[in-house]
């Protein structure tokens, strides 16, 4: 049997970089994903690819073993495959159901919407999930981890094949991840694909099958997630040289110009740190990792909400 | 904008202290935190640094303005001058000062922002993702920049994302997870596997498989 | 100003000289052209348009649309709304007028009328600047509710300056020549000064024609212009309208700018006002109701200064203001139905702003081609 997303020797050529060479990727039903690499790896890359985002300079794309062509988001949606973004895109002053069932709302005879079915239809696909979410709740009272959560319900109600999750936990307390973590395997029950996009190795070996790493735009390896150690995937995921772009000299450090003490802001801190004249200090974080469009902020490197 | 320059800088509210060369920085006040020495380029050109309707003039003096007037008049042949400084210095190509900064190419329009801030008589300059987006050769200038800065005594803290950015010009790197710094490297331990492990590899459960 | 050759590192020679480039491509010389168009297109049509005297009368109509512009056009530059200036006509008109008939002093009547102005703008200023309130919709709140107060104080009767004050009406009417001599700062007391306000004047030479209030409106265009160029503040000003947020992380004090910019057009509006009342010697409940606020609006942006901010300036602004004016003024020297002067103005507006998008487009291929 065919897997039920195989994409082949894909490449994307952006003005001045090689987004994705030749990159081998596929996924078979019931089967979790992981992707993973740095920052710039070409992940993102990979996934509005097979959002309909982008368009491959070359590269074949098949689902089932069928060729596709995707010129538009609307065509991946018609495939069954549906991405779970970081930035969700659910109208926050609707309620839940209408979100779920937006564009696909029930009709009563008269063509008004039949309230009763739409409530209806959305608390059973909710409890198949194992949510007790109300569906008349409008989308900006819920955590962002529920919203996520009806995000997903959503594209299982279109009869969604493949989910493709961005970052899905970079948001969530641990007892949500959990409660995610609980949905993804629902689905894999379903026969539904997963491509589960992240940072986190942790998350990596407590939920998926297979992961692929990606570096520089370069297909790396794909492996079996219990058959890998996690020191190994790191090397895959580095391992770059570092070219003479930078024309470090020693310097001498000198007095303590800054000092910081119990910095604390949300949930970033309390930072402690010094920094001397003469002293490049850098801090390091992975991007993507802990941010969210309302202003939770984990990471202290990462997008506030505009001032 | 990264959050943590945004808090050292004092453009957020915070908790706990903020102190430079002795002084305390006033919460909430960046004004405060650029006249007792600090400076911040933010990481999105376009959305937070340029004032992409002006002159590239007008952007380099923004934060130094106060330098180029008596009693608020602004002298514009000293004005014209510093900034004209900053455009050779930086080899900032730009065909004059009165050209609007939106014309300008990335690396340029960057080496622009940062002019702006060696304007002023700074001692700590926190950098915001200071390559995101911009040529090779901009790059490799505007780290060369950084090391001249720090080499004149200059404190500078980097906030970024990328792991050759920061194993290629740090003297100490600190790294961040969630909001909690995870690890500090010297320079010499500085490693892409450390960095990438400590960044990315999750406190709670260490594995499952 | 003279530019230093050495300021364009690494350009090929031009031909003209920088400034005269400047000038070529100025957004200004355009509007002065239209300006003149509009002009040579009356002078040609209507016989009453060859008077000296409709000019100057066209400058004394538009002095309280300029002295309002001035407000609104910097809280534009700043990338803010001031859509009372209209009401504040009426507001600070009728103040002006009521105090003079309850107190019989015509300082304390000015004075009442011109403080509505930092009374009203400080609540706009810390709506916007401290609950952070939309500009927009602020003022248009305050310009219904400024209206509203004015109707139900005047009961929708003109308020009439019992005092007749001679002193007041002639800063509407006089010419700067009269009037200078009037307060004896010009000669002695002359024949001139003893003449009818206004209409005796026609016969003297042009420059004793001047209309006082063109002369004052165009002193504060000036004025502010200087701030605006020239001054810490005025920069300050365009910084927050080019990017509000860049211009706080380098220290402005972005509230606090916005805040005096919120006064200044209020106050602007209010001195208008005044100035309006002096016209017909009474507080007119109406005045400025017909969409003053909008028309002022519009010539700003005809004369260059984008509603995104940070862009443009006063002087485009008042070319702005003269052409909507100069337009409407042939329109009625053409006895044109009133109706069909909306219309040529909307047309006006409109082929203004295509010219100033076509310019731009204009300038982005010229720059494509400079590199």
């Amino acid at each position: 049997m065919p897997p039920l997303l195989e994409a082949q020797k894909i490449t994307k050529q952006f003005p001045g970089t090689l987004a994705l060479n030749q990159v081998d990727f596929s996924l078979e039903a019931g089967e979790v994903h992981a992707l993973i690499g740095e920052n710039g790896a070409g992940k993102s890359t990979l996934i509005k690819i097979l959002a309909g985002l982008y368009q491959p300079d070359s590269g074949t794309l098949c689902i089932n073993g069928q060729s596709v062509t995707f010129q538009a988001p609307a065509d991946s949606l018609r495939q069954g495959i549906k991405v779970v973004y970081q930035e969700l895109d659910l109208a926050p002053n609707l309620s839940v159901a209408e979100n779920v069932f937006l564009g696909a709302t029930p009709r009563t005879r008269l063509g008004t919407v039949d309230w009763r079915a739409l409530y209806n239809r959305t608390r059973e696909l909710l409890t198949e999930l194992g949510l007790e979410i109300d569906p008349r709740t409008t989308i900006d009272q819920l955590r962002v981890a529920e919203q996520q959560l009806v995000e997903i319900a959503r594209a299982l109600s279109r009869q969604a094949r493949i989910i493709i999750m961005d970052e899905p936990t970079s948001a969530l307390s641990p007892s949500e991840i959990e409660k995610l973590f609980g949905v993804v395997r629902t689905m894999q029950a379903r026969q539904v694909g997963v491509i589960y996009v992240s940072h986190k190795l942790d998350e990596i070996y407590s939920i998926a099958d297979r992961v692929t790493v990606l570096r520089d735009g370069e297909h790396i390896q794909t492996a079996q997630v219990s058959a890998t150690q996690a020191h190994q995937l790191v090397t895959w995921m580095v391992g770059r040289e570092i070219k003479d772009l930078y024309p470090k000299t020693e310097g001498r450090p000198a007095e303590v110009v800054l000092e910081v003490r119990d910095l604390a802001y949300e949930r970033v801190g309390p930072l402690n740190f010094e920094l001397r004249a003469g002293e490049v200090l850098a801090v390091f974080g992975l991007m993507g990792a802990g941010c969210t469009r309302w202003g939770g902020c984990c990471l202290a490197t990462c997008p506030a909400p505009a001032a | 904008m990264h959050t943590l320059g945004r808090l050292l800088f004092g453009d957020l509210p915070r908790s706990g202290s903020v102190t430079l060369g002795g002084q305390r920085l006033r919460p909430n006040n960046p004004g405060d935190a650029i006249a007792k020495g600090m400076g911040l380029l933010t990481e999105n050109r376009k959305l937070d640094g340029l004032l992409l309707p002006l002159g590239v003039k007008e952007n380099i003096t923004l934060a130094a303005l106060q330098k180029f007037a008596t009693l608020t008049l602004i002298n514009n042949r000293a004005e014209a001058e510093a900034a004209g400084d900053y455009v050779q210095k930086l080899a900032i190509k730009t065909p004059n000062l009165r050209q609007r900064i939106r014309y300008l190419s990335g690396g340029n329009q960057q080496k622009a922002l940062i002019g702006r801030w060696m304007l002023q008589d700074l001692r700590v300059l926190i950098l915001s993702e200071p390559t995101r987006g911009i040529d090779v050769g901009s790059k490799s200038e505007i780290y060369r920049l950084i090391d001249e800065l720090a080499h004149q005594g200059m404190a500078v803290l980097v906030l970024s994302t990328e792991i050759p950015e920061v194993l290629g010009i740090a003297d100490r790197v600190l790294v961040v997870r969630e909001g909690q710094i995870t690890a500090e490297y010297p320079r010499a331990e500085a490693t892409q596997e450390k960095l990438i492990a400590a960044a990315a590899v999750a406190a709670p459960a260490q594995g499952g498989a | 100003m003279a530019v230093r050759s050495e300021e364009r590192p690494q350009r090929r020679p031009m031909k003209l000289p920088f400034w005269l480039q400047r000038l070529l491509l100025s957004k200004e010389l355009g509007l002065l052209l239209l300006l003149a168009a509009v002009v040579a297109f009356f002078y040609n049509q209507v016989e009453a348009a060859q008077q000296t005297r409709v000019y100057f009368d066209v400058a004394r109509e538009v002095s309280p649309n300029v002295i309002a512009m001035i407000g609104v056009a910097m809280l534009i530059l700043a990338g803010e709304f001031d859509l009372s200036v209209g009401s504040m006509l009426a507001v600070s008109g009728v103040t002006t007028v009521s105090v003079f008939n309850a107190t019989d002093s015509m300082y304390a009547g000015i004075a009442a009328g011109l403080a509505t102005g930092p009374l009203v703008g400080s609540i706009h200023g810390y709506l916007v600047t401290v609950v952070g309130m939309n500009s927009l919709v602020t003022t248009l709140g305050s310009m219904f509710a400024l209206r509203g107060l004015v109707y139900v104080y005047t009961n929708q009767t003109p308020v009439v300056d019992e005092n007749r004050f001679r002193l007041f009406e002639v800063l509407y009417h006089d010419e700067l020549h009269t009037w200078l001599c009037r307060v004896g700062l010009f000669g002695e007391e002359s024949s001139v000064c003893a003449r009818v306000v206004g209409a005796a004047a026609r016969n003297l030479p042009w420059w004793k024609q001047v209309p006082l209030p063109a002369m004052i409106a165009l002193l504060l265009v000036l004025f502010f212009t200087f701030i605006m160029t020239q001054t810490e503040f005025g920069r300050r000003v365009y910084a927050i309208g080019g990017n509000a947020t860049a211009a706080r992380v380098s220290g402005i004090k972005v509230a606090r700018t916005k805040f005096l910019l919120f006064v200044n057009s209020s106050t602007l509006a209010a001195f208008a006002g005044v100035m309006l009342a002096a016209q017909t010697g009474s507080g007119y409940f109406d005045a400025g109701s017909t969409g003053f606020e909008l028309l002022v609006i519009a010539a700003t942006v005809l004369g260059g200064v984008s509603l995104a901010g940070g862009q443009g300036n006063l002087i485009g602004a008042l070319l702005g203001v003269l052409i909507l004016g100069m337009t409407s003024k042939g329109m009625r020297l053409m006895a044109l139905n009133t109706n069909y002067q909306l219309i040529v103005i909307g047309v006006v507006m409109l082929a203004a702003v295509f010219m100033h998008d076509f310019r731009r487009r204009l300038d982005d291929l010229r720059k494509r081609w400079e590199r």
